[in-house]
């Protein structure tokens, strides 16, 4: 389907420039790897109502500890 | 916020670019005046525009694109089968291991990022800045409006916020959200058709038409992330997209969340393009 729309737009006189990941693998793999980040430091932590910097911090902490013990 | 910093990074881009356009233009009339003047030809400038297609895999590239665009663009239509309008510090850490998994966690912003590369969000700017904000429209189906009408209902019930005692309906409030907090204009496509976009298209100097392959009903099997149990009708299609270029004719068309697999087909014509 893109390969027609794609062909379809260089008929109006589209040029294609491409930004593209290495592989689709790499993009599943990134996108797996985030959901479980998100799950995993993002929903648990506490909601802070009245002071959303105390919960982007709490997050920002989280999300280092959490790299650097997986790497 | 400081009230005395008035220009924001979009405001210098959008003038910078209109003072070489002022510049270029000038000298391109007074070549062109000398050079029909014996002829006495009558007509427009010669033709400059060059039509382009960029094209990537996550949602999130396309921010990038445009900030680092030399066009300065004065109407987006984005077109989108999700809503990417998370603004949480969850998608903006420092920590994060490497570039792919930053455009992975910025998928689900990529409108807001795209709001923030086109002129930021209303409550960031002064008076002075705001016409530079292009105006944005996003067409989204009317499945995905609700659902993410409930996620902001939910979110705005964890937070407490006054707004849920409010009588309006959920998509009443995420319509009202995305117009203050990220000067957004949301289209509900399906049911609506994109006809009333070719009317701003067509007033617009220099639009920018961003599409999210999952907006179509085609692309869900070429797409990261389809949506579920699609009826016919639910999603966009193709050819009514086609029309609107075709009529409207953008300098850009940003396509992005397409497999690799669907851009390498061997039936896939991006390899032979020049």
């Amino acid at each position: 389907m893109l390969t027609l729309l794609l062909e379809a737009l260089k008929r109006m006189d589209y040029s294609v420039e491409e930004r593209l990941l290495q592989s689709d693998e790499q993009a599943e793999k990134a996108m797996a790897t985030y959901a479980e980040y998100y799950r995993t430091v993002v929903e648990p932590a506490p909601i802070s109502i009245g002071d959303p910097m105390q919960r982007a911090h709490a997050i920002e902490e989280a999300t280092k500890t959490y790299f650097s013990t997986r790497t | 916020m400081d009230g005395s910093t008035s220009s924001s990074p979009y405001h210098d881009h959008v003038q910078a670019n209109r003072n070489k356009k002022d510049k270029s233009a000038g000298h391109l009339f007074r070549i062109w005046d000398i050079l029909r003047w014996p002829f006495g030809l009558i007509g427009a400038y010669p033709p400059l525009s060059v039509k382009r297609i960029v094209l990537h895999n996550f949602h999130s590239q396309v921010p990038d694109t445009i900030a680092s665009d030399e066009l300065s663009f004065d109407l987006v239509i984005c077109v989108d089968g999700h809503l990417d309008d998370f603004m949480g510090s969850a998608e903006q850490s420092q920590s994060f291991p490497d570039e792919t998994f930053r455009l992975a966690a910025h998928r689900a912003s990529a409108h807001s990022f795209i709001r923030r590369a086109t002129g930021d969000f209303p409550p960031l700017l002064v008076e002075e800045d705001k016409p530079f904000l292009a105006p944005m429209y996003v067409a989204l189906p009317i499945r995905s409006a609700m659902a993410s009408a409930e996620e902001l209902a939910r979110k705005m019930r964890e937070t407490k916020t006054d707004a849920i005692s409010d009588p309006e309906t959920p998509i009443s409030v995420l319509t009202g959200f995305l117009k203050n907090m990220l000067g957004i204009e949301l289209c509900l496509s399906p049911p609506h058709n994109l006809k009333k976009l070719l009317t701003l298209l067509r007033d617009a100097d220099e639009p920018l038409i961003d599409i999210d392959v999952d907006y179509f009903h085609e692309f869900q099997g070429e797409c990261y992330s389809p949506l579920e149990k699609v009826e016919p009708g639910e999603l966009g299609f193709t050819a009514p997209m086609l029309r609107l270029i075709r009529k409207a004719q953008p300098k850009l068309v940003t396509i992005s969340e397409a497999k690799l697999s669907a851009i390498h087909s061997t039936q896939s014509n991006v390899n032979t393009s020049s």
